[in-house]
């Protein structure tokens, strides 16, 4: 298979055109433009529609009436854009709306930089919108990896009925790395695949009562909040998705996801070789987070757990502390504000960490 | 074994487009791994400039590591930012325009020296100077490449990239110098095959410049 040589933006955006998605509504921000750049020359050549729209409100109520009329619908944006689409996802979630959404995270709080970053885990994770809803979420580690999860991530969507959030960074974005894109919906399938959303999808302006009542909001609110929130639970047995590296004899865990997961990744090899027993814990997805990657771990033998991200102050480190339970030391390795974080750093942080008992 | 790149200067010199070069062509006409990564500010002509190349056996960790084993400078400016992220026992290949050549001097100790041969052999139009200085208490080597005199003898200023290219991969045991100029032909030939032909000429000048430089 050939392995083309791509940019993280272009990954994404070709994956999502590879899984069927045929509408995408944008706004321009750094560092994600390569996906809207990329998507309105490729989409009308499918069959498709690119919009760029007046702002990210707009883009993500455009996707929402995309999604409504069952065609696979994606938007793409980066921290401060994400934030203006709260709203609208929120939407997407209440009226159970399958949509794709990606966060090329950049620096913040506001509009800081157009660096890397992960700060926006705890809204991606825990707080998109209002209305207490939850997204898979999914992150990928490196840009094959990226164009697996933009590929899957609609069929999840469209299996639970449900936004589902691809939580990337500006790095991931801009690198390149070659990689094996999966294979091409054909048209037919694409077909098929709207066909089988009669049962809800507003085809040909056909306002559907339970529809129409789903998008004008509703009295009878609970229930359906309650079984959201039974589906959510269902994840946590169906969906958990995470890594585990020479974790069986480790006494120190590092534990990272996306892109600082790599950097950990090269963190671990380095310390293995220098004779320390540290594995790797990378969640897949940080939504349901893998509880159980922690609770399997030995407590007479680790010694602590370093959390590594891209965001001070830190967000990722405060799921891996309620997962590990105050069963062993959870210490941060951490850079923000636009920083790429340094493999030293790691290394550091983890050999004073490994000494520590 | 991995072998690590940062490729320094302006936007409009061309950066980004050799290390996607290099990277392409790793790629294409090897089994290694490879990662490129860009960094850039908010201009795009005049503003700085540097992308990160990683070319490696096995898997990539660090796409942006602190300390690699080569530099590509474009500029002075381009050495004097990134000099203390190249390795002990590192390469820097520094392009030495004749109208910084007193900057480079005086902001380099390790260049005074060197003689001022380098900048005036280049004066044959189809030779492109270069001049390694034995490496001072920075622990690297540098390889002074008349890039953009060079470039602007063939006819292009633009050129000064290949020059550059060219240097490095002469030098280096990187790639094949035919698989490179392959990658230039199909990525920069695609859009303008009439440049071809100047393209081969400046990345070959840089080429020998760059193997006349191992010693």
């Amino acid at each position: 298979m050939e392995k083309i040589f791509v940019k993280g933006c272009e990954a994404v955006a070709e994956a999502a055109v590879r899984a069927g998605c045929r509408f995408f509504a944008g706004y321009p921000i750094t560092p994600q433009n390569e996906v809207p750049e990329y998507l309105a020359r490729k989409l009308p050549q499918v069959g498709g529609i690119f919009v760029q729209a007046e702002s990210e409100i707009a883009s993500i109520s455009m996707v929402f009436g995309a999604a409504a009329g069952g065609t696979r619908s994606m938007t793409s944006s980066a921290s401060t854009g994400v934030s203006l689409m709260s709203e609208g996802i929120s939407a997407l979630a209440g009226a159970h709306l399958p949509a794709v959404i990606c966060n090329f995270q950049r620096s913040g709080p506001g509009i800081s930089n157009i660096q890397p970053s992960q700060q926006d885990y705890n809204q991606a994770t825990k707080a998109h919108g209002h209305g207490a809803f939850r997204m898979l979420v999914l992150a990928p580690s490196t840009l094959q990896e990226a164009a697996d999860m933009t590929y899957r991530a609609f069929d999840l969507a469209d299996k639970y009925l449900n936004p589902v959030y691809l939580l990337l960074d500006g790095f991931t974005g801009a690198m390149m790395e070659p990689i094996v894109f999966p294979d091409p919906k054909s048209d037919e399938w694409i077909l098929e695949n709207k066909a089988s959303k009669a049962g809800w999808a507003l085809f040909d302006g056909n306002l559907r009562e339970e529809r129409r009542r789903a998008m004008g909001g509703r009295n009878d609110q609970e229930p359906d909040n309650i079984a959201s929130a039974e589906m959510y639970e269902r994840w946590k047995g169906t969906e958990v998705e995470y890594e585990e590296t020479l974790t069986d004899d480790a006494e120190l865990i590092i534990t990272a996801y996306g892109i600082s997961a790599r950097f950990a990744g090269a963190a671990v090899k380095k310390l293995r070789e220098e004779g320390l027993k540290v594995g790797l814990i990378r969640p897949v997805k940080v939504y349901p987070f893998p509880e159980e990657a922690f609770d399997k771990l030995d407590y007479t033998r680790v010694r602590g757990i370093l959390s590594v991200e891209m965001s001070i102050p830190a967000n990722f480190a405060e799921d891996v502390k309620y997962a590990a339970c105050r069963r062993a030391p959870v210490k941060t390795c951490l850079s923000s504000g636009g920083n790429i974080l340094e493999l030293d750093a790691i290394l550091d942080a983890a050999r004073e960490l490994y000494g520590s008992r | 074994m991995e072998k690590s790149i940062i490729v320094a200067g302006v936007g409009g010199q061309g950066v980004l487009l050799v290390g996607q070069t290099l990277s392409n062509a790793a790629n294409e006409t090897t089994d290694k791994f490879v990662t490129y990564f860009p960094s850039y500010g908010m201009q795009k002509r005049g503003g700085t400039s540097e992308c990160y190349v990683v070319i490696s056996d096995e898997p990539i960790g660090v796409p942006k590591p602190k300390l690699v084993d080569y530099l590509l400078a474009f500029n002075t400016e381009a050495f004097n930012r990134f000099k203390g992220n190249v390795k002990p026992g590192g390469t820097v290949f520094l392009n030495a325009a004749e109208d910084e050549a007193e900057s480079v001097s005086t902001n380099a100790d390790m260049l005074v020296g060197m003689g001022e041969g380098a900048a005036t052999d280049a004066s044959a139009m189809n030779e492109c100077a270069a001049a390694d200085v034995p490496a001072d208490t920075e622990g690297f080597k540098v390889v002074r490449v008349d890039a953009a005199k060079t470039a602007f003898n063939l006819g292009s200023s633009k050129a000064l990239n290949l020059v550059m290219t060219g240097a490095l991969i002469g030098y280096s045991d990187l790639m094949p110098a035919e698989n490179v100029l392959q990658t230039i032909f199909k990525k920069l030939g695609a859009k303008h095959p009439e440049m071809n032909e100047m393209n081969e000429k400046a990345y070959s000048l840089g080429l020998e410049a760059g193997r006349r430089s191992v010693r």
